[in-house]
């Protein structure tokens, strides 16, 4: 008890007189720093500590080193250290949520983290067993943790074993600890890979699912949320950590913590608390699909083969039954919707297994009118009338007409995804049904089969079906579309006007029809109207517009008129048929020009679908006897329109707030609803991604001339598919002969085999025979050779004999021709000494003359 | 089931030595068999993962491929302890390499398991001409500090499942003499749930509840 009474006298001052708590505090930092007695250090603390409340800043100040270095020093004594322990717990937690109060316990954390080594040896002493040093090192930890995270993870990275301890402490059997440790590390793990990998290596996946097994799995406390947080910390993000995770077979784990096995007091199972859901359960549920989300984000590397595993082990009727059939709060549904949605996305056989599966659906939830607000009683229709009548003949809603505690009818899932997205139960949150909406578009999504076998749904299924004794009436994912298509309109039993009814349900029908023409034409034939009671048949793309045209002029909320003339988009879109049909009705033009028209006083965004879909009926005009032309529309929209707002309008759209803040998966947060408020959903991603995709070569394609033959390279959609169709029968045809000439080409075969071997023999026998012939011919042939040979030796001699004589009578030729020449000389010789005689002759009478005259 | 489960203990390793001598050209030549020659600076600690089999057992190995460089020292010093197994790695061509060994063995022998087997492996025995540290040296090395010693090639992958497997090898000969306290798991090492037992060893729970399973 001394080192008690020397704490008092202290603050006392030892005679008594007054002392400054901060002259107190002085004294006792220099006592604990100097006192050469254990005895006085730890009575100084104590006292220390028990002021620490009320002068945290002079403590702080001062003693932050000083009980820091204690640490280091007396660790050996557990009492002192347990007193320095809370001390600086006490300092470092803000005193009240005043700036001033939160810098200087920041401050102190600062002081403290500043030298890594205090870390250090608060870990070291984690080594102790001590109940209360445990405790106080995690609750400062924690403390630290939560106003220096940075400082205090790099700190304890320094510390090689320093991770390992702090995992340790999820092996205390004293709860209060392993659940202290357990929110340490969720805090530490938060945003740095480094400690999350070594956390891992030091087998966290192991040791967090045994404890979540221990403690009873997802009907377990708020201490399996925690596991799972963790767990959720360690893999988000973090690739390397992801592949243990599946390498260390810890998927396989998953499918066990649905287990809800609750043992009661006897040790036996009590099946009377399955199934029903307190919040702990459902937020720890809501955990482990989060969990199962992290390992399948869209577009990851490691999602495919995470989506195998799930499918290997089991995982995917675990969610059908929590998204369908169990009686989970509706955030565990709506969370379950979504992590089945990537679970099949772009998967083929996950999404078949999903399209195969059958259930017994639970209990819709009870539908609660008092969240409803005057705002939402239905407009007044005094216009309204127009053209009801066609849509609804033969078909009396369906909705609402559950009575509980009675066995549902066994339906596909599909169905009853369909049904919670259209809104057939009142009872559903628009979190549920945007969420069962987006894992209905991942079950379509590049998987055109599915959609052309929805869009036979269209039509419904048998009333009668003998094998099927029902109570209910037979529903198919189409018949409840089409009954919801008109739901906006005043529903028969709450009296209540919903726009999502129909909202919704335009949505999932956009994600049969998107890209697949053959969806298209089914959807075409489709007609209402009972022609034997006189009534004319209406086709499904004219109901829809009427009810566009009702919706529009009893000027209900603008998203019922907005989810149909996407719907309507979607349709025309690449689909000349479709506008065809659309147009056929002259009204439906007539209406989209007021629309449109700029002293139209129409929400924006209704304007801009409406124009969008008119440009659509331009583009992809191209029925050659079609009641309305490109050449028809054209100058309504250059002159009556003006290009220039036609432009507006769809620009409107496009920077519209819900048009921007769409998000690609469908969310609707639990806060947006309530209250009878409506969430902010106007559009669905995938259609504000198709929008923007291709409204500009809509806008240009108003500029082309409407008598422009259509461009080669935009062979319509549609045509292509009838090609497609007609290219697969050929195929078909192609590979029916392939076999065929395979099958002839064998027994061919193996005739040429036959014949061959038979020939061969007959060839051999010939061969010989024909090689005796050859023998003698070839020998008599070189007989022949001889012969010839001589006989061209005897032609050659007589050639050259020839050849000499030729010579000789070519030498006989030249001479003769000389002596000819010489003959000819010696005659002109001979005349010129006649003609010299002559002249002599003359000259010689000349002289006889001359002479004889002298 | 998957193929995955049907283990009969799982080993943790992890790989150490300086920057740039091949530690996660080793890994990837083990796992996938291919080699990278450009391969990225590995960035604190990455995870690989292979079945080898040893005297008739499926052994799973859980390999931790650090990085190299001094700045990630203290991150990857949390490893030590967790592994049955390192491969301290030096690259043959690089003296300093070989010099630095005496500090990695000494952060591996502080904070390392007693029993953790450590293999010595010279690295890229493929560039025989530019060798700067000779086989005797690095077998010396090895046999005065208690190592076993292999020279590899990541490259070629010469000696590289030999020094995994090997290191298996002694491993496992140490859990069947009882060397290794193979229920606690920071000995790197656990029992697979189809795990028919030795004769003279105790099964462990899987399923980490405790319950025995023999």
């Amino acid at each position: 008890m001394n080192f008690f009474a020397s704490g008092l006298n202290t603050l006392r001052g030892q005679k008594g007189q007054h002392q400054t708590g901060s002259e107190t505090i002085d004294r006792l930092c220099d006592r604990i720093e100097h006192a050469t007695l254990l005895e006085d250090r730890r009575a100084s603390v104590l006292t220390l500590k028990s002021c620490s409340r009320e002068h945290r800043r002079d403590i702080g100040a001062k003693g932050t080193k000083v009980l820091c270095k204690v640490l280091h020093q007396d660790n050996a004594d557990i009492d002192i250290t347990k007193a320095v322990l809370e001390t600086l717990t006490v300092l470092c937690q803000p005193e009240s949520d005043r700036e001033e109060a939160q810098d200087l316990a920041l401050e102190i954390s600062k002081a403290i983290l500043e030298d890594a080594s205090n870390v250090a040896v608060l870990l070291d002493m984690l080594e102790e067993y001590d109940f209360y040093v445990r405790f106080h090192v995690v609750s400062l930890l924690a403390t630290l943790v939560l106003s220096n995270t940075d400082r205090l993870q790099e700190c304890i990275l320094t510390s090689p074993m320093g991770m390992s301890r702090l995992m340790a402490l999820l092996d205390d059997r004293r709860e209060i600890i392993r659940n202290e440790g357990l929110l340490l590390l969720i805090s530490l793990t938060e945003s740095n890979a480094d400690l999350q990998k070594i956390v891992a290596f030091e087998n966290a996946f192991e040791r967090l699912l045994a404890i979540i097994d221990e403690e009873g799995a997802i009907s377990g406390g708020i201490i399996v949320q925690d596991c799972l947080q963790l767990v959720q910390n360690l893999l988000r993000y973090n690739v390397s950590n992801q592949n243990y995770f599946r390498e260390t077979s810890c998927i396989q784990r998953i499918p066990a913590l649905f287990n809800e096995e609750i043992l009661d007091d006897n040790g036996k199972h009590n099946a009377s608390m399955k199934d029903v859901w307190s919040d702990q359960k459902g937020n720890n549920m809501i955990m482990v699909l989060e969990l199962i989300r992290v390992l399948v984000v869209p577009d990851h590397s490691n999602t495919t083969p995470n989506q195998k595993s799930m499918y290997q082990c089991g995982i995917l009727p675990l969610l059908i039954d929590v998204a369908l059939t169990s009686n989970a709060p509706q955030r565990v549904k709506a969370s379950a919707f979504y992590a089945l949605a990537e679970l099949i996305r772009l998967n083929n056989v996950n999404q078949d297994t999903l399209s195969k599966t059958v259930i017994i659906p639970a209990h819709p939830p009870a539908f609660i009118s008092e969240a409803h607000n005057p705002s939402l009683t239905p407009p007044s229709r005094s216009s309204a009338q127009l053209s009801r009548s066609s849509f609804q003949s033969g078909r009396n809603s369906a909705i609402g007409g559950h009575r509980p505690f009675e066995q549902r009818e066994r339906c596909p899932a599909i169905v009853e995804v369909v049904a919670i997205a259209v809104g057939k139960y009142p009872g559903c949150t628009y979190s549920v049904r945007a969420a069962a909406t987006c894992l209905f578009q991942t079950f379509v999504l590049e998987n055109p089969d599915t959609q052309m076998v929805l869009a036979t749904t269209l039509n419904p299924p048998p009333d009668d079906n003998p094998n099927t004794p029902s109570n209910e009436k037979p529903q198919s994912p189409g018949t409840l579309l089409l009954e919801a298509l008109q739901g906006w309109q005043e529903d028969n039993e709450t009296g209540v006007t919903d726009p999502y009814n129909s909202w919704f349900a335009t949505v999932l029908f956009s994600h049969i029809l998107q890209n697949n023409p053959r969806a298209k034409s089914i959807a075409l034939a489709i007609t209402f109207g009972d022609e034997e009671n006189g009534e004319d048949p209406v086709s499904l793309i004219h109901a829809i517009t009427a009810a566009l045209m009702v919706a529009v002029k009893g000027q209900s909320d603008p998203r019922v008129a907005l989810g149909y003339l996407a719907l309507l988009c979607v349709w025309c879109y690449d689909s000349p048929k479709s506008i065809k049909d659309f147009l056929s009705e002259g009204v439906h033009l007539q209406f989209l020009i007021e629309l449109i028209s700029p002293s139209s006083k129409e929400d924006p965004m209704v304007q801009g679908l409406a124009a969008f879909l008119l440009g659509i009926c331009y583009e992809y005009n191209w029925e050659q006897d079609a009641l309305i032309t490109r050449a028809t529309i054209q100058p309504i929209i250059l002159s009556r329109i003006g290009l220039d707002h036609f432009a507006a309008c769809i620009t409107r759209v496009r920077e519209s707030k819900p048009f921007k803040d769409a998000v690609p998966f469908m969310v609707v947060l639990p806060s947006e609803e309530g209250g009878g408020r409506l969430p902010d959903l106007y559009f669905d991603y995938s259609f504000v991604e198709f929008l923007k995709r291709t409204f500009e070569s809509t806008q240009k394609s108003i500029m082309v001339s409407p008598n422009k033959s259509r461009p080669l390279a935009g062979l319509s959609a549609s045509d292509q598919a009838e090609t497609e169709s007609q290219m697969a029968s050929m195929q078909a045809k192609i590979e029916a002969q392939n076999s065929e000439v395979a099958n002839l080409k064998s027994g061919h075969d193996a005739e040429m085999a036959n014949l061959r071997s038979s020939h061969e023999v007959e060839v051999a026998g010939l061969r010989t025979r024909h090689d005796a012939e050859v023998a003698d011919l070839r020998a008599k042939l070189d007989e022949a050779y001889r012969m010839l040979s001589q006989q061209a030796h005897e032609r050659r001699e007589h050639e050259a004999v020839w050849r000499e004589l030729e010579g000789l009578r070519e030498e006989g030729r030249v001479r003769q021709e000389r002596q000819e020449a010489l003959e000819k000389e010696h005659e002109d010789l001979l005349i010129c000494l006649a003609e010299q005689d002559e002249e002599l002759s003359g000259l010689k009478e000349h002289i006889l003359a001359l002479g004889i005259s002298k | 089931m998957s193929s995955s489960f049907n283990y009969d203990y799982i080993i943790k390793y992890i790989i150490i030595g300086d920057t740039g001598v091949g530690k996660s050209c080793l890994l990837l030549q083990f796992t996938d068999k291919r080699f990278q020659p450009a391969h990225d600076l590995t960035i604190g600690v990455e995870f690989g993962a292979r079945f080898v089999s040893v005297a008739g057992k499926q052994i799973k190995l859980q390999i931790w491929d650090t990085a190299g460089q001094e700045s990630f020292r203290s991150i990857t010093r949390s490893y030590y302890r967790g592994a049955a197994g390192a491969l301290l790695v030096y690259d043959i061509t690089r003296r300093d390499t070989f010099k630095h060994l005496t500090t990695w063995l000494e952060d591996a022998r502080q904070h390392a398991n007693a029993n953790t087997t450590i293999m010595l492996i010279g690295n890229k025995s493929d560039l025989e001409s530019k060798r700067a540290v000779s086989y005797e040296e690095g077998e010396a090395f090895a046999k005065a500090n208690g190592l076993f010693f292999m020279e590899t090639s990541a490259k070629t992958s010469a000696n590289v499942e030999e020094a995994f497997v090997e290191t298996a090898t002694n491993i496992y000969e140490k859990i069947q003499s009882g060397i290794f306290d193979i229920h606690n798991e920071a000995h790197g090492i656990k029992i697979g749930p189809m795990h028919t037992g030795g004769s003279s060893l105790p099964t462990g729970a899987s399923n980490g509840n405790g319950a025995c399973c023999q």
